[in-house]
């Protein structure tokens, strides 16, 4: 309709007649108010535009781009004007006599405008809008890893989402060329911004949504994404699909169907959602997957070969192996992925036979704790081939890389399966002497403030070497002052020294005292953990019978606390250190005289103590500074109760879920929170994660962070297949001993930063409300209310209350 | 379908060796590497009780008396309770009456009188002169309290344990479904403002 003249950009620079071929990108597609997020405080937001661009050639070069409102203005009304145009027109007709010529957008990293080739595009990591994040998000993540900033649909401001007579009125009187197939003609169903541009995207790229991670749309799939993304052996729907003989991999060319544009046909716009985990937004809806065909012929086998599935729970630790050896069965090994297959051949193979030892069981409970521990390994798998192959890939060179902190926001229903997220961390280079040494000057005072040395501890962590830990916790913990110089703090410690000995001296070496009936019982409790506690460590794993300093010398009495056996029945043998540390616990007992014993203590000192090099004084006040324990367990009620509202903010699907089964007492994360993940990582991992979570860079709570990371890892697999208490305990137990730290460590920050947006926005709203209650708001709102179902439910959004619980997650130093 | 779960819960002392019984039990196996429980876990089983396949599950939970309080989202629909002492530790017996009154408080059973209880006196591997509680004043016990099956195991030696979890699953065959027919309220809810 409007023909906008190439002069139009030829004006704008000086051009060689080859770079005015270069300069020929055609605007197919806009989309305005689509803001970047650089920091977690909404005033930094920036508004801007995506497009999608057509660079004209033999062979064209379809382009995704982001373009700051900034950036365009200064290229004048008439550039802009163009975007405003291009958003406005509804329909897409490539051999439209109207093109729409604009000057290429830019790469230009300080302002965050990207544009990057479609080919360039690994995948989209897509979150439609919920009631707690009111902006749908897509992330964009790169064929060499590396991650775009991530785009927030303002579909509110957005004037293609917003303009009602536009859908109603251009697209149903088809008064424009648009077929059934074509993009246009979905529009009115596109529920937010960023489904409106995946539609299009579809035109030009195909897009795969993955059947692991159903955020996950992977652009233009290789062959092994595809066995890894459509396989979907633990869907219900598969096992018909499968016996159907239709499986994607027949149905899909071999050859990479790259560019060639695919009719959007290929996914019903109105697939039904999926019964098992129905989603309560209605914004979730269009969003389905493809729903998979049932055919009424299969589903005897399938009932028989769900049956078999079933068995699972009798059978023994090749429970596996036997049913996929089962006639039943075989049709469907050729169609699984390979890790799966690998997992199947696996006779000796360790990834299956470490985890059928996982927590010493061998036995599984029921066929869905089964299937979701199945499904997550399959996921892990697929996550650790994705990035073998992404390695394997040369960084392609015309894309400028970007490496900004916004990815970290990318990922508030974030799986195993995806990309790391940037962090701040960087525990591959811990601060090791020699950066410790620089930070104090030749009296022993600090140079660099405690802020940031918790900083730097939270980012990089310490070095297992030597014994810098033992120097660096005490600091870290509060045992010694700061901002003091070497002999000053040495005077210090010397009367902390001295009110250990005090304390230590009010049981050891008093009968009257140490054989009190009250004390006597605490001794029992305290003995019998650390019997039974890190045994596997050196200095705790040797016993009084294989050493050659056999026990019983004459002043051992008051120097061990052991009662006799028959005060405490048949236990493992003990050793000095063992001694030593029920010592220090007891101790501990006429420190806190309110509190006593507490199950779960030994577990948090035996640490201190190993890495305190069996310093008693040193593990005494460390232990102190870390004791998070009270008598009627309110401490932890409260922790529990604030996690349990965290998820309720930051992902209410899993909340509502956990509120089906029962589990919204969130009991399986009692263990992780009550001895901060003690039983969950191995010992020198738990070294690492407590140094960090000791900090209180964030949270003096950061601890809740990593307990929703490890959920929101798991979150799929508890939603599909996990529907009763009992079962998201049993995985939860049984995630011990498999979680990796750093990733997981990542993404608490992640979560961490998101909710501290989410909280900012939450103010910012509110204070809008307040000042402006009477105007544009209540406008739009009463727009939108005509316009469809979905934004009636956007605008309607009530904004979760924050309780002060929430709030001081916020609060960081003690 | 009506699958048939039993559910059972282990109770006594913090070492009498709760988790190491339930392991024997289920998977044929002892460890002396066991850690003190935090919070609660379970196993499962299948069993024939009369001719049936069920399934049994069997929760183990922390031995210290202050978790009890945490009893109650564990406890409800049990079918039977497991009672577990030290033969070598008097103080694990004379825990039992405590253990057993606060199960039927939290648990709340529909018939408390009646309620299936087993008793098991744990480490007779362990030398007899260590021995601290006589099979005879165990006995006496479970007696006056309404004729409580009594078993002396060793987790460690596999003593008696098959036996044990056997009458174990056949006494909470007054059995029922819990899935079916327990009512499962929601256990506990601290309250969300969204």
């Amino acid at each position: 309709m409007v023909e906008i003249q190439r002069t139009q950009s030829e004006s704008s620079g000086s051009l060689s007649p080859s770079a005015e071929e270069e300069s020929k990108y055609r605007l197919l597609y806009s989309k305005s108010k689509v803001y970047v997020n650089p920091t977690a405080y909404a005033r930094d937001n920036i508004p801007g535009f995506v497009a999608l661009v057509k660079r004209e050639a033999i062979n064209p070069i379809y382009l995704l781009a982001w373009i700051p409102e900034t950036l365009l203005c200064e290229k004048g009304t008439d550039e802009w004007n163009k975007f405003v145009k291009i958003e406005e027109k509804a329909t897409l007709d490539e051999e439209d006599e109207d093109a729409v010529l604009i000057d290429l957008p830019t790469q230009r990293p300080e302002s965050y405008a990207f544009s990057v080739p479609l080919t360039s595009i690994y995948s989209l990591l897509v979150h439609p809008p919920t009631l707690s994040s009111w902006y749908g998000t897509i992330g964009i993540n790169l064929i060499n890893s590396s991650t775009l900033p991530t785009l927030y649909f303002h579909d509110d401001e957005s004037l293609s989402m917003t303009i009602p007579s536009r859908h109603t009125g251009r697209n149903s009187t088809s008064a424009y060329p648009p077929s059934t197939s074509s993009p246009s003609s979905s529009r009115p169903t596109n529920s937010w911004g960023g489904e409106d541009l995946l539609s299009r995207l579809r035109s030009y790229a195909h897009l795969l949504r993955s059947t692991l991670q159903p955020s996950l749309f992977i652009v233009d799939p290789s062959k092994a994404d595809l066995d890894t993304h459509t396989t979907q052996i633990f869907d219900d729907d598969a096992v018909d699909d499968i016996l159907a003989q239709s499986s994607y991999a027949s149905s899909h060319s071999p050859v990479p169907a790259h560019r060639r544009p695919r009719p959007l046909s290929d996914v019903p716009a109105n697939a039904p959602p999926n019964s098992y985990v129905p989603r309560s937004s209605v914004l979730h809806r269009s969003l389905y997957p493809p729903s998979i065909s049932t055919t009424q012929s299969s589903s005897q086998a399938r009932m028989a070969l769900l049956q078999s599935f079933s068995n699972i729970t009798r059978a023994t630790r090749h429970a596996a192996q036997n049913i996929l050896s089962h006639p039943l069965a075989k049709p469907i090994v050729p169609h699984l992925p390979d890790p799966v297959k690998s997992l199947v051949n696996a006779n000796g193979d360790l990834e299956w036979g470490s985890w059928v030892e996982k927590g010493g069981v061998g036995e599984f409970e029921s066929a869905r704790v089964y299937l979701a521990r199945w499904a997550r390994i399959v996921a892990e798998e697929g996550d650790r081939a994705r990035k073998r192959e992404a390695q394997a890939l040369p960084s392609s060179s015309n894309v400028v890389e970007e490496i900004s902190p916004l990815g970290v926001f990318e990922l508030l229903h974030s799986t195993v399966n995806l990309p790391s997220p940037k962090t701040s961390r960087d525990p591959a280079h811990p601060i090791d002497e020699a950066l410790w040494a620089k930070w104090f000057d030749k009296d022993g005072r600090p140079k660099v403030r405690l802020e940031e040395m918790r900083r730097q501890v939270f980012r990089k962590g310490i070095t297992p070497d030597g014994n810098l830990r033992k120097k660096v916790w005490p600091f870290i913990l509060g045992v010694h002052d700061w901002d003091i110089t070497g002999s000053e703090r040495e005077a210090k410690w010397e009367e902390k020294r001295k009110r250990y000995r005090e304390i230590k001296d009010e049981w050891c070496g008093v009968p009257e005292v140490f054989d009190r009936p009250d004390v006597l019982e605490e001794r029992h409790r305290i003995d019998v953990d650390c019997r039974r506690t890190d045994r596997t460590q050196p200095l705790f794993s040797t016993s009084y019978e294989d050493t050659a300093d056999n026990g019983p010398n004459g002043n051992r009495r008051y120097t061990t606390i052991s009662p006799q056996m028959s005060d405490i029945g048949a236990q493992s043998p003990s050793n000095e250190h063992i001694d030593r540390l029920a010592g220090i616990l007891l101790t501990y007992n006429f420190y806190n005289k309110e509190l006593g014993y507490v199950q779960g203590m030994s577990d948090l000192c035996a640490p201190l103590y190993v890495v305190m090099g069996s310093d008693e004084e040193l593990t005494f006040w460390c232990f102190v500074e870390i004791q998070n324990f009270l008598r009627d367990q309110s401490g932890m009620k409260k922790q529990l109760s604030t996690l349990q509202e965290l998820i309720c903010v930051m992902d209410p699907d899993l909340y509502r879920h956990l509120e089906k089964t029962d589990g919204l007492n969130l009991f399986f994360c009692f263990r992780w929170v009550l001895i901060a993940f003690k039983r969950e990582f191995p010992f020198d991992d738990v070294l690492r994660l407590w140094e960090v979570l000791w900090t209180d860079y964030y949270s003096n709570e950061f601890i809740l962070f990593v307990a929703l990371a490890i959920l929101e890892s798991h979150r799929d697999m508890i939603l599909r297949y996990l529907v009763e208490f009992d079962e998201i305990l049993k995985y939860c137990n049984e995630l011990s001993m498999t979680i990796e730290l750093d990733s997981t460590l990542a993404q608490a920050e992640v979560l961490f930063l998101s909710f501290a947006q989410l909280v900012a926005d939450i103010d910012r709203r509110r204070a809008e409300e307040a000042t402006d209650s009477t105007s544009s708001v209540l406008r739009r709102r009463g727009t939108s209310a005509s316009e469809s179902e979905g934004k009636v439910s956007l605008s309607k959004i009530a904004m979760p209350t924050l309780s002060d619980n929430l709030r001081d997650l916020l609060k960081t130093g003690r | 379908m009506g699958r048939v779960l039993l559910k059972v819960i282990i109770l006594g002392d913090s070492g009498v060796g709760k988790t190491s019984l339930m392991n024997q039990y289920v998977n044929k196996r002892f460890s002396n590497q066991y850690k003190a429980t935090i919070g609660a876990d379970f196993l499962t089983k299948e069993v024939m009780v009369d001719d049936r396949l069920v399934t049994m599950q069997l929760w183990d939970t922390a031995g210290q008396e202050r978790f009890q309080s945490l009893g109650v989202a564990y406890y409800r629909g049990a079918d039977c309770c497991v009672l577990v002492y030290d033969v070598n530790s008097a103080k694990s017996f004379e825990t039992l009456d405590s253990w057993r009154d606060e199960f039927l408080i939290q648990a709340s059973p529909h018939d408390p009188e009646n309620f299936p209880f087993v008793v098991l006196g744990n480490k007779i591997d362990v030398e007899e002169n260590k021995r601290q509680v006589t099979q005879k004043r165990a006995m006496t016990w479970c007696q006056s309290k309404g004729n409580i099956p009594y078993f002396e195991t060793s987790a460690k030696e596999a003593i008696n344990v098959e036996q044990a979890f056997q009458t174990v699953s056949k006494n909470c065959t007054a059995t029922r479904s819990r899935r079916t027919t327990i009512d499962r309220e929601s256990t506990q809810n601290y309250g969300c403002n969204c």
